[in-house]
């Protein structure tokens, strides 16, 4: 159990909403995340789910003035983010925070070298001389099997390749010793041999500085491989918790289970996949009670109550269904 | 930022899927409200076509009936504008004037709107030599100062407010050339357009279906920000005697005419210049707030 | 092999200029594709898979006629149709989203044929029903569906023109797990009601595992690998192939398994490597490796492999 003192990042009861034409959007319910030191901790989902908003929230880069938080806090390292002020945030981020997005196309400034943007943001946080943050960038770049670092420095980020220039924004993101880094989709536009290389040097380095990682994705396969435990959303609450294994192994909400049967790699060649029925539902018009009761196929009249997580299992595996009380078949 | 923006619209539909009628004008007041000055603009265009449009309810005269008993009169009950140098009811002059002024503002738009968006559309699509060739003669166009042309074309043709027309027309044409084709150049490496040239259609068909329509917005915004400049040159030929010739009623003409009068009858080339200002000042905000609405990042909310 | 050929291709070569001088003669070219030589059998779905680089995309647009070979051909068997589909990866992008629904879905037919929009509509509904979607819908924008609903309208126009060949790119990569096991389906039982033959092109090993009757892997503009699914997935010939498997995530294999990856990085395709393309990343690369290599065959007729030494290494690459 990750007790207060000793996690890095910790979201409890979490609701935001989104005030939209004709009323609002509740995009987040509820919603507790904790990661501890030197963990690495996936938040798993389909679109909809709130995951890559939940992560944002971490360090509060949610546009000011269109978002409410309506209840919950969020602690950073010991800080309150919600209440901090932006000078606060500012400072947090990159140095103790540090966020790796899905498209490093849109991360990196067309118009300025490698080593001028690298430069920029070690020096920023570290204060060190210009020669010191240059031979730390080509350390970085060397541990993540960057060959040749010295000429990719003098390179324009047009010039390289996607799988390089992602390698880059990690090395950055190691760069400053961070707490925890928050990575949202980081190899989703990524080809599987380098997805494969990029999470092997992430989790190596992470394990060396003791760095936590907080890895949002849609892919179960992935999370499976490289978090250590995994939290499952569904339509901004979440449905399931636990070790990543265990999770995946057995999983025990009707949602994690409907989803990994829906996998293409369950049914044999060309017999039919196991779909789920219906479709994630709208986030401004949100019953109360269970989210996704009306594509379930055990939904009862208990699932109009709202659904508390509850334990199931060893090493704190817990699902938010009335029916875990029972036993699922 | 891209992430946000997955982000929110990936959190489900914030527009309800409900299409019907009042809904859609709901929205788009909500839209509004965001955008004050755009309403200020949009009031202030309405003001101007009720005017215009009901010109002959709303003058408290008629035009052009000359009385020298009241020539060079100041504004007076009797006369809200006061009177020209023939005792002519300048009121009536300026609301009968509108129709003229801004009628030749929204034709300028409409011809070298339509004519340059067809053009550059094409030649967005097409590529190549014709690319090339239209390029160059709108840049050659394009060189040459606006008003020198429109002046030589109006004083080839004879001076009258439809050469001016044309004058101003063609002018205006490589601007909407150039934004059309830099759009088409965008549309058609769409995959929607992709789609319809594996189905076979020709490029005419892929600009007829598909890039005219998604190449509209920032043409529409262009087009309405122009009228006020359309009316602002339309008068300003006037001004120097290539536009509306006597005794035609028109804000430019008024506007010069009444230089001679400046010192002693303030009101003759005020109030048609203020008429103007009003009128230029409410398309320019209404085309701001136009292209602030279209805005594709705003769209999908 | 009870199946004929509808579509061949032979040694088809795509070169792109980049960059011109002043005389407008290219300065630099794309390799694209290197020598592509394939057939499409009657009523099965091949899968291309490969990663970014390799050339499937201009594979692609050369199916659809959208790029012309710089070199080789295409062929149609005698007889058939030569009406090739596609459907697209992105559901938002390829849908106009100024036309409805009903439009997008006959456009096929409308930019060919004259009929009326009352004919077109009718048509519309008809196939709205084939995939999954309600009649009434056939009015509504593309914005007003969900993604999985747009790609069954994507479905759906790619059917309206009857051809015999559909191309698939990515069709499901851009939607959600669930959704994507529902166009799955759908695609399945279309291509089963009405003997479709279909060209899957994915980087999802498991959904071209769980489509393909056939798989080509490509690796910089060529084929490397080419063979039945059971073949190439169980027992890959290729280094390449071999590599590509291992790296596919698998819930409950660990991120280490399987061979250590070597260079991620592709060579360029301006300047092709000598020999063999793959030979800079290949652990098992060797001497001979720096001739060209062929598309030879292997034990079984129907299993080819660019590598000299794919029958050696045969034992070691069965993951």
């Amino acid at each position: 159990m990750t007790s207060a003192n000793t996690s890095v990042l910790d979201i409890q009861d979490l609701s935001i909403e989104f005030p939209v034409y004709k009323g609002a959007v509740r995009a987040v319910n509820g919603v507790c995340v904790r990661v501890g030191r030197g963990e690495i901790v996936g938040i798993v989902g389909e679109s909809g789910s709130a995951k890559s908003v939940t992560a944002m929230m971490a360090m509060r880069l949610l546009p000011e003035g269109r978002f409410d938080v309506t209840g919950g806090s969020v602690t950073l390292l010991g800080r309150d983010v919600i209440a901090a002020r932006e000078e606060e945030m500012v400072d947090i981020r990159g140095r103790d925070v540090a966020m790796v997005f899905q498209e490093p196309l849109s991360a990196l400034n067309p118009t300025q070298r490698i080593e001028r943007q690298m430069l920029e943001v070690i020096r920023l946080h570290r204060r060190c001389s210009a020669s010191a943050a240059r031979a730390l960038a080509i350390r970085l770049l060397g541990d993540m099997r960057i060959a040749d670092p010295e000429q990719v420095l003098q390179r324009y980020p047009f010039e390289l390749s996607g799988g390089m220039r992602q390698r880059i924004l990690i090395a950055l993101a190691f760069s400053c010793d961070p707490k925890i880094i928050i990575a949202d989709e980081p190899t989703t536009a990524l080809d599987v041999t380098v997805q494969r290389q990029v999470l092997q040097l992430m989790r190596a380095k992470a394990r060396e500085l003791g760095t936590a990682i907080l890895f949002i994705s849609h892919d179960l396969a992935v999370v499976s491989q490289f978090c250590d435990r995994v939290y499952v959303m569904y339509a901004g609450a979440v449905v399931e918790e636990g070790p990543t294994g265990v999770v995946l192994g057995t999983p025990r909400h009707p949602y994690t289970r409907a989803l990994l049967n829906a996998l293409p790699e369950r049914v044999r060649p060309g017999e039919s996949l196991q779909s789920i029925p219906g479709s994630v539902p709208n986030l401004s018009s949100l019953l109360s009670g269970c989210a996704f009761s009306p594509r379930c196929e055990h939904a009862a009249p208990a699932c109009s109550g709202k659904p508390q997580l509850a334990d199931v299992g060893p090493q704190n595996h817990r699902a938010a269904c009335w029916l875990v009380k029972e036993t699922l078949p | 930022m891209a992430s946000l923006s997955h982000a929110v619209v990936a959190t489900g539909s914030v527009k309800p899927a409900d299409t019907s009628q009042t809904s859609n004008w709901g929205f788009l007041l909500y839209r509004l409200r965001s955008s004050p000055l755009t309403v200020v603009g949009l009031f202030m265009i309405v003001i101007v076509l009720i005017l215009l449009v009901f010109a002959p309810l709303i003058a408290t005269h008629d035009p052009n009936v000359i009385s020298l008993k009241v020539r060079l009169a100041a504004p007076s009950a009797a006369h809200w504008f006061g009177t020209d140098e023939v005792g002519r009811d300048l009121f009536s002059r300026v609301v009968y004037g509108g129709r003229l002024s801004v009628s030749v503002g929204f034709f300028v738009v409409f011809i070298a709107g339509t004519s340059g968006t067809i053009l550059g559309c094409l030649s967005g699509i097409m590529g190549g030599k014709v690319d090339t060739i239209l390029m160059r003669i709108m840049d050659i166009v394009l060189s040459v100062p606006s008003l020198v042309v429109t002046m030589a074309l109006a004083a080839a043709l004879g001076p009258s407010l439809v050469n001016a027309m044309l004058a101003m027309a063609l002018v205006r044409i490589p601007f909407y050339v150039r934004l059309a084709r830099g759009q088409a150049l965008t549309i058609r490496e769409m995959p929607y357009v992709k789609a319809a040239q594996i189905f076979g259609a020709s490029n005419w068909q892929v600009l007829r279906w598909h890039v005219a329509r998604n190449a509209m917005p920032p043409l529409i915004v262009q087009a309405t920000l122009d009228i006020g400049g359309a009316i602002l040159m339309a008068s300003a030929l006037s001004f120097i005697g290539l536009g509306a010739q006597q005794p035609t009623a028109e804000w430019g003409s008024m506007v010069a005419t009444g230089r001679n009068y400046m010192l002693d009858q303030w009101w003759y080339s005020a109030f048609p210049g203020l008429a103007i200002l009003f009128t230029a000042t409410g398309f320019n905000l209404l085309g701001d707030g136009v292209r602030d609405l279209l805005d594709p990042r705003q769209k999908g909310r | 092999m009870s199946k004929t050929s509808l579509l061949s291709l032979d040694g088809i070569r795509v070169r792109f200029s980049i960059g011109a001088d002043w005389l407008g003669r290219p300065t630099a070219l794309v390799n694209a594709l290197n020598g592509i030589d394939l057939s499409v059998m009657k009523g099965e779905v091949l899968g291309i898979v490969g990663e970014s680089g390799c050339g499937k995309s201009t594979l692609a647009n050369v199916l659809t006629n959208l790029v012309r070979p710089t070199e080789g051909r295409m062929a149609w068997a005698a007889g058939a149709a030569r009406q090739l589909q596609i459907v697209f990866q992105d559901p938002q992008s390829s849908l106009d989203p100024r036309l409805p629904a009903w439009r997008v879905i006959t456009e096929p037919v409308f930019l060919r044929e004259r009929r009326s929009s009352a004919d077109l509509r009718c048509l519309a509904g008809d196939l709205a029903e084939q995939v999954g979607l309600r009649r009434e819908q056939m009015d509504r924008y593309p914005h007003e569906f969900s993604g999985g609903q747009r790609q069954r309208i994507a479905i759906a126009r790619a059917l309206s023109s009857s051809p015999d060949v559909i191309v698939l790119d990515e069709p499901t990569s851009a939607l959600d797990i669930s959704v994507q096991a529902q166009i799955l389906n759908l695609l399945a039982d279309l291509q089963r009601s009405r003997g479709l033959t279909y060209i899957l092109i994915s980087h999802n090993i498991s959904v071209i595992r769980h489509m393909c009757d056939r798989i080509a892997v490509m690796y910089l503009g060529q084929i490397v690998e080419l063979g039945t699914a059971a073949d190439v997935l169980a027992r890959p010939a290729h280094p390449y192939t071999r590599l590509l498997l291992d790296s596919v995530p698998q819930i409950g294999r660990a991120l280490d398994a399987g061979l250590p990856i070597g260079e991620t990085e592709l060579p360029s395709n301006r300047r092709l490597p000598q020999g063999c393309f793959f030979r800079e990343r290949c652990l098992f690369a060797a001497a001979g490796c720096d001739q060209v290599q062929a598309l030879a065959t292997l034990a079984s007729e129907a299993h080819l492999a660019r590598c000299h030494r794919a029958g050696e290494l045969a034992a070691t690459l069965h993951p």
